[in-house]
């Protein structure tokens, strides 16, 4: 047996120690190697992932292109899936027009954004673009036809949109090419806030894309010229566009003299063809098309028989519109009886499915004159004539109306295109301001909210009144981002209302809400966001719909509704009486209260009143369990046959105009 | 759960109790201890080793989590950096974890439960409603006390409710001064 002598012991403890040391390093050595495995796989994990996405991307657009037989909705497709899988700021797609020598890219009006109204500037200035071959994207594509990166947009010769670039933060672009063969058809541009560089693999895949929008745009070519060789309108039988206007331009006389003047053009537009397709849908809708085609036609051919007739022809140019053109001896006597017999054939309404449905035209008539050069400048003329029929339609109008052209009505047009212009700006620098008229309690005055009410600041000394703007902001869409701005506008105010009367009052701020704001689909999700960031109490903030939001959509309607109703805000039904006054939605969607419209209290004197309608309205609210506000209460008489009738609430000039928020709290001083 | 999770807790416990801890941890759970960050445990094992380190240590396990949340913060960051990039201040990292960390976490992990909160804001305060069957609100909380070291903030960190109380969810209240 050997003994170990103290120096053996030593000699093991020195050995165990530098084992030990040893062991330490090379575990340190495992876990690094361990760190370093694992940091590779992760990178390969994420790389993968990337890959897979980026994979599914591409086949879902494929696919979509696969069986989509309109390049418009493939090009929106892509813009929308791409735009959202890479999170950038803003898609919008350009369509190529103009042949060798003329070409240019066009905005097609095909957005996606991440943020609505941030990019609002950029979108605006984006809306009449063409852009010419040249060294500045997405112009450049023209030349370069391959997926561009424009690491900071700013520095491009003859970049149109920088103001509005800069304004939304916007540093770098991509612009993708959409080839047919060697061509340039159309093309995707992606904006974003910073200037990384994108991967290869990332340019190749949007190339990729490209190339499947391509192959729609190519079957829908194939299509058309199919379709440009025929001249019929395949859904009524008619003549279309074409046939109309090569017609049009035989008979429009070389020799302009006073007695050769004998053309006049009638375009027609129907009414509630859109309400048509959005409640019964578009299969009834195309079945109207027909019902009305065939009684266009009866009329036509009428005066077709006259001797004084030299020439006549009904077409349908697309969507609901008609046009005749007509060559008579004293066309402007026989052109207004025409319109009067197209009136009268429409009048009679039309049994679809199980529905009534009635339609009527608005009609507007240009005569050829000798100031005109060529058939286009009549055939505007006409088109500006119908939509001043159109226009000046009131929702309680009856048969349908004609208007004659005169050159006031393009002056107006041309105004009207100004104001526009004026109101885009307006709504970018937010030039409005909010006025408040209070409803009151009418057994005692007290005032128990205030309804906002928008105006437009368009210089230090005018401030327009929204009758003035309201009706062109519903046509163009701008109603949506002026709505937005007075939903945000009310509820700070309705935060410094609260503040201000803190212990006198709480009063309730009442907000107009648009059917086109109302059917946006972040609606709901914007109410929220605009509470949430002003802080106002969803208990004193109520919004009023109009009967419209509710009829397009009934679900939809019924849904958001509850909705809002859960996040505690007030609904309240807006002029109720005047527009389509279907009562079934009523019983599925849960307003708070009814507004009855002035109009049915406006009328009414001592001498001669009939109360019957309100009556009627109050009976409906209080079995429904809804508040009634009545409008444009003017005078005592009728406050006190309305207090009779039962009516709590009134707004209107016998109580206050609408006044400024300061004028608001000194009511309470 | 996943693996780096156990990653970052060993090295917690090492530099707060030295070398041998973590060994000493699992002789006393009997667990073997290999894990590698991709990979997937049960998560019985991670609660086996809170409650060694618990009775080790004389730590209740609920300020044993907190501790362990917190110093883990520096770690993630160091490994994940870019994760941490992305917000400014404590706030928006929070405010992030739903869309942005944990579906990042997602992309290595494919099969990762994450916990999704859910969000009350005030003007300086924030509650994070959390309902997760593995009730780490105690890890969570202390995970906000390393953001809170991590931008040089001061929150103060609370609970409402807890699902270990019987809550239906648990409400983690914070306040910034």
């Amino acid at each position: 047996m050997k003994l170990n002598t103290a120096s053996d012991i030593v000699a093991d403890a020195e050995d165990l120690v530098l084992r030990c040391e040893r062991l330490e390093r090379d575990l340190a050595r495992e876990k690094s190697a361990r760190r370093d495995a694992e940091k590779i796989a992760e990178a390969g994990l994420r790389a993968l992932y990337l890959e897979q996405e980026r994979l599914k991307l591409v086949t879902r657009i494929a696919s979509y292109a696969n069986q989509c037989s309109s390049p418009l909705a493939a090009l929106r497709y892509a813009v929308d899936n791409v735009r959202d899988a890479f999170d950038w700021a803003i898609g919008n797609a350009l369509i190529a027009t103009g042949g060798a020598g003329t070409e240019q890219l066009e905005a097609a009006d095909i957005w996606s954004l991440r943020d609505p109204e941030q990019y609002f500037a950029f979108v605006e200035a984006t809306r009449g673009l063409s852009a010419r071959p040249g060294p500045c994207a997405p112009g450049r594509l023209f030349n370069d036809p391959v997926p561009l990166w424009v690491p900071d947009v700013f520095s491009q010769c003859g970049f149109t949109r920088s103001a509005a670039a800069g304004r939304c933060r916007l540093r770098s672009s991509i612009a993708v090419p959409v080839l047919l063969g060697r061509e340039l058809v159309a093309a995707l541009e992606f904006y974003m806030h910073d200037s990384r560089r994108p991967e290869d693999a990332r340019l190749e895949i949007l190339l990729q894309i490209g190339d499947q929008i391509s192959r729609v745009f190519d079957r829908q070519r194939n299509a058309e010229t199919l379709v440009r060789n025929a001249t019929t309108d395949p859904l009524t039988g008619l003549p279309n566009r074409a046939a109309l206007e090569h017609l049009c331009n035989t008979l429009f006389p070389c020799n302009r003299r006073p007695d050769d003047l004998k053309l006049a053009l009638l375009y027609m537009d129907l009414d509630g063809f859109k309400l048509v397709n959005d409640t019964l849908g578009h299969a009834a809708g195309d079945t109207l098309l027909v019902a009305m085609a065939q009684r266009l036609s009866a009329v036509v051919a009428r005066f077709a028989a006259r001797d004084a007739v030299e020439a006549i022809m009904l077409a349908r140019l697309g969507g609901d519109e008609f046009a005749v053109v007509v060559k008579a001896d004293h066309v402007q006597a026989v052109a207004p009886e025409i319109a009067a017999a197209i009136h009268a054939c429409l009048e009679p309404g039309y049994r679809i499915g199980n529905s009534d449905v009635h339609s009527q035209a608005s009609i507007g008539i240009a005569y050829d004159r000798l100031d005109y050069a060529q058939i286009e400048e009549l055939m505007r003329d006409a088109d500006v004539a119908m939509y001043r029929t159109k226009s000046n339609r009131s929702k309680s109008e009856g048969p349908g109306k004609t208007s004659i052209f005169t050159d006031a009505m393009r002056a107006e047009a041309l105004h009207r295109l100004e104001l526009e212009a004026e109101l885009r700006a307006a709504i970018e620098a937010g030039a409005f301001e909010l006025h408040y008229q209070p409803i009151v309690s009418m057994a005692d005055r007290a005032i128990m909210g205030v309804e906002a009410l928008v105006r437009w600041r368009r210089d230090a000394e005018t401030l327009v009144m929204p009758d003035v703007f309201i009706g062109l902001a519903e046509a163009s869409g701008l109603i949506v981002p002026i709505g937005t701005w007075v939903l945000r506008e009310a509820c700070r105010a309705s935060v410094r209302l609260r503040r201000a009367l803190a212990g006198r009052a709480a009063l309730y701020v009442s907000i107009n809400v648009a059917a086109q704001q109302f059917q946006q689909p972040g609606f709901v999700a914007q109410v929220r966001d605009i509470l949430l960031e002003t802080g106002a109490d969803p208990a004193l903030i109520r919004l009023e719909l109009t009967e419209t939001s509710a009829l397009a959509k009934p679900d939809y309607a019924q849904h958001t509704v509850r909705t809002l109703r859960a996040m505690g805000v007030r609904i309240s039904l807006d002029d109720f009486g005047t527009g389509y006054s279907s009562l079934a939605y009523l019983q599925t969607i849960p307003f708070d209260t009814i507004k009855i419209d002035s109009c049915f209290v406006r009328r009414q004197t001592e001498r001669d009143a009939d109360w019957s309608i309100v009556s009627a309205v109050k009976l409906l609210a209080d079995s429904m369990g809804m508040a009634v506000v009545v409008e444009g209460v003017e005078n005592e008489f009728q406050l006190g046959e309305l207090r009779e009738i039962g009516c709590r609430y009134g707004q209107g000039y016998l109580f206050d105009r609408p006044m400024t928020e300061a004028e608001v709290v000194r009511l309470f001083a | 759960m996943k693996g780096i999770i156990f990653n970052i807790v060993e090295d917690v416990v090492a530099d707060a109790y030295g070398p041998a801890a973590w060994d000493g941890l699992m002789a006393a759970t009997g667990l073997d201890g290999g894990y590698t960050s991709l990979g997937s445990y049960p998560d019985g094992q991670l609660f086996d080793i809170v409650g060694a380190a618990s009775a080790a240590t004389g730590m209740a396990p609920p300020q044993l989590l907190r501790m362990l949340g917190r110093n883990a913060m520096p770690k993630l960051c160091e490994r994940y950096p870019h994760l941490f990039d992305r917000a400014a201040d404590a706030r928006s990292f929070v405010l992030g974890l739903n869309s942005i960390i944990h579906p990042e976490v997602r992309k290595l992990h494919a099969g990762a439960s994450c916990p999704h909160f859910q969000f009350t804001q005030g003007e300086r305060q924030l509650m994070l409603g959390y309902n997760s069957p593995r009730k780490l609100c105690h890890l969570a909380e202390g995970f906000v006390a390393g953001l809170a070291d991590h931008f040089s903030e001061t929150i103060a960190i609370s609970q409402s409710r807890c699902m270990r109380d019987g809550d239906a969810a648990c409400h983690i209240e914070l306040a910034w001064s």
